[in-house]
């Protein structure tokens, strides 16, 4: 990812991360035109919301 | 500290605060000094599952250095500012140590504050962190440093502004995007 990229990607996050999980899609089908800037938005808010067990998961890897 | 260095250092904080650059340069050894016993001392009875309070460090070389709050509050946040980058290194190449030498299990998890990080049993060990800290900064310098300064340093959002010379309102979301940021990066290199 690059440095502007991800400026654009923030923007659409910071707005999506605002409304409610409900409304996400809604805004993101009037906010974010482009495909792939979607795709990358919505792994960060899975990511967001997942907590599962990431330090297990972390710790198993060193 | 003696109490007359311990009202030194709340002149310096404050000057410092006003801008003057050579109280900063004074401040800066003796910050990163009282870190090192504070961190030496809690690192010397770690356990294998020991999880580190890099906050909670910082803020306990803060009351030994300074005592009573100095008269500005804002002069606190600056403290704290310089802190958490220094207390982040003092961290990571401990963890970097141990894992060299092959003693306990990995590296030491960081345990994070609840209200910065509320997911609970989240705690990536610190050489995880600081990696993914790294790629952020490179990203996004300003946003490197307010995780930095979060994490690292227990700062709230308004002493997170204070620093960083912007709005809290601000601080927030960038906060908000930096650690979905974070959370992404994480679990992909966990998954590697």
């Amino acid at each position: 990812v690059k440095p502007e990229r991800w400026q654009k990607v923030k923007k659409v996050l910071a707005g999506a991360l605002e409304q409610t999980p409900a409304g996400r899609r809604s805004y993101l089908d009037q906010a974010c035109p482009d495909a792939s800037l979607r795709r990358g938005v919505e792994s960060l808010i899975a990511a967001q919301a997942s907590t599962g067990n990431l330090s297990a998961t972390i710790r198993g890897s060193i | 500290v003696c109490p007359e260095s311990s009202a030194q250092i709340s002149k310096l904080l404050v000057n410092w605060g006003l801008g003057d650059q050579e109280a900063r340069d004074a401040l800066i050894p003796l910050i990163y000094g009282e870190l090192r016993r504070v961190a030496r001392r809690h690192l010397g009875h770690e356990r294998r599952d020991h999880t580190l309070q890099s906050a909670a460090l910082v803020n306990e070389a803060y009351l030994r250095l300074v005592r009573q709050e100095p008269p500005h509050w804002q002069n606190r946040a600056h403290f704290f500012g310089v802190a958490a980058q220094m207390m982040r290194h003092i961290l990571v190449d401990h963890a970097r140590n141990r894992i060299a030498a092959k003693r306990g299990g990995g590296a030491p998890r960081l345990s994070l504050d609840p209200e910065i990080a509320p997911a609970p049993k989240q705690e990536p060990d610190v050489v995880a962190l600081d990696n993914a800290l790294n790629k952020l900064t490179a990203l996004d310098p300003q946003q490197g440093r307010l995780i930095e300064l979060r994490f690292f340093g227990g700062l709230s959002i308004e002493d997170t502004a204070v620093v960083l010379g912007i709005s809290p309102a601000t601080v927030k979301r960038e906060w908000a995007t930096a650690r979905a940021w974070l959370r992404r990066e994480l679990k992909r290199d966990a998954e590697k």
